[in-house]
């Protein structure tokens, strides 16, 4: 049997989160999924527990998720972490590839997610 | 006068239709006035017109200046990009690079708002239906100026019949200080059509 798979949503809008939450679990059903509407709620969920993979918001009420990063990247050492905006300025993306990460433009679908998945090489078929 | 209740799901829906809309339109006045354009979190409600104008502007007599856009498809209305007369200005000089003092500024206003008019109301139009898989068609825009009731209250049709789908979002250019409003004013069938194409939208996403 397979290692279940453990991802962390991070975005304020529960649209958004619901349509990660429904690919993922339509991609493959060993997948679970923890969901934060804040930075700060996100980083108590890092505290709580590692994480496969992580899929970051920017804009949001309170702490940015540009913020939070670095602390995210130290409490979740092993996760994939991909920051998912509508704010694809060049100072945006440009920050989320200086730490090293991936970047995702909104609107989500399922072909950019599955992919963020396929290329971290935890989608169910590497996992 | 109208109102409408929009449900929890709702609001969060659009809020994040509009968020992806004004993040690339956002980029693209980056790139025309090479310089990091701020975005604030998006929130939403709807209100009768009288009170999304006291609500967008707390001082009744305050000049604003807007690009308005007329649409029509699926659901149709006005759009309204609004700032505050000497915000407008500001930003106009730096769409054009100018030293000029602000008074001299006016002559171009007209053209470099509706150019960014053009280009943030267009985002919004292109997210909206490319998102909700939905027609719409966007009319030339057209430079206005007055008080907030004066600008929402343009056009045809009974005042009373109408609602505004108020998009607060401030977009703001740190060095000039610079704060945008959008405004989707639509009577009340049509925003009945617009969320009957949020619900469907939203029941394929559960599904």
């Amino acid at each position: 049997m397979s290692k279940r798979m453990r991802l962390l949503v991070v975005d304020d809008s529960k649209m958004s989160r619901m349509m990660i939450t429904s690919i993922v679990k339509e991609h493959d059903d060993n997948w679970d999924i923890i969901q934060a509407a804040s930075a700060d709620e996100a980083l108590t969920c890092s505290l709580e527990g590692q994480f496969d993979a992580v899929t970051l918001d920017v804009n949001m009420p309170g702490k940015t998720g540009l913020e939070i990063i670095p602390e995210l990247k130290e409490n979740l050492p092993s996760a994939h972490i991909a920051v998912i905006s509508a704010n694809i300025q060049k100072a945006t993306t440009t920050a989320v590839y200086e730490f090293g990460l991936r970047f995702i433009a909104k609107p989500i679908t399922e072909s950019k997610i599955k992919l963020f998945l396929k290329e971290a090489g935890i989608d169910c078929e590497n996992a | 006068m109208k109102t409408l209740k929009l449900s929890e799901l709702q609001l969060d829906t659009l809020a994040e239709i509009f968020n992806i809309g004004i993040g690339s339109a956002a980029a693209s006045l980056s790139e025309m006035i090479n310089e990091d354009v701020q975005l604030s979190i998006p929130s939403v409600s709807c209100l009768p017109v009288m009170q999304a104008s006291s609500t967008l502007t707390g001082d009744q007599s305050a000049i604003l200046s807007a690009v308005e856009q007329h649409f029509s498809g699926e659901f149709e209305g006005t759009a309204f990009l609004l700032f505050p007369k000497g915000e407008s200005l500001e930003l106009v000089r730096r769409l054009i690079s100018s030293d000029l003092p602000l008074e001299e500024l006016s002559e171009f206003e007209e053209d470099a708002l509706k150019e960014v008019g053009n280009v943030i109301l267009n985002a919004c139009f292109y997210t909206i239906s490319n998102m909700l898989d939905c027609h719409l068609d966007g009319d030339i825009p057209n430079h206005v100026q007055g008080s907030c009731q004066e600008i929402l209250g343009r056009g045809d049709g009974d005042i009373d019949e109408k609602v505004v789908l108020m998009l607060s979002m401030t977009f703001s250019i740190p060095s000039g200080d610079i704060n945008g409003e959008i405004s989707y004013m639509m009577n009340v069938k049509s925003m009945q059509n617009f969320l009957r194409i949020v619900d469907t939208y939203l029941t394929q996403i559960i599904s």
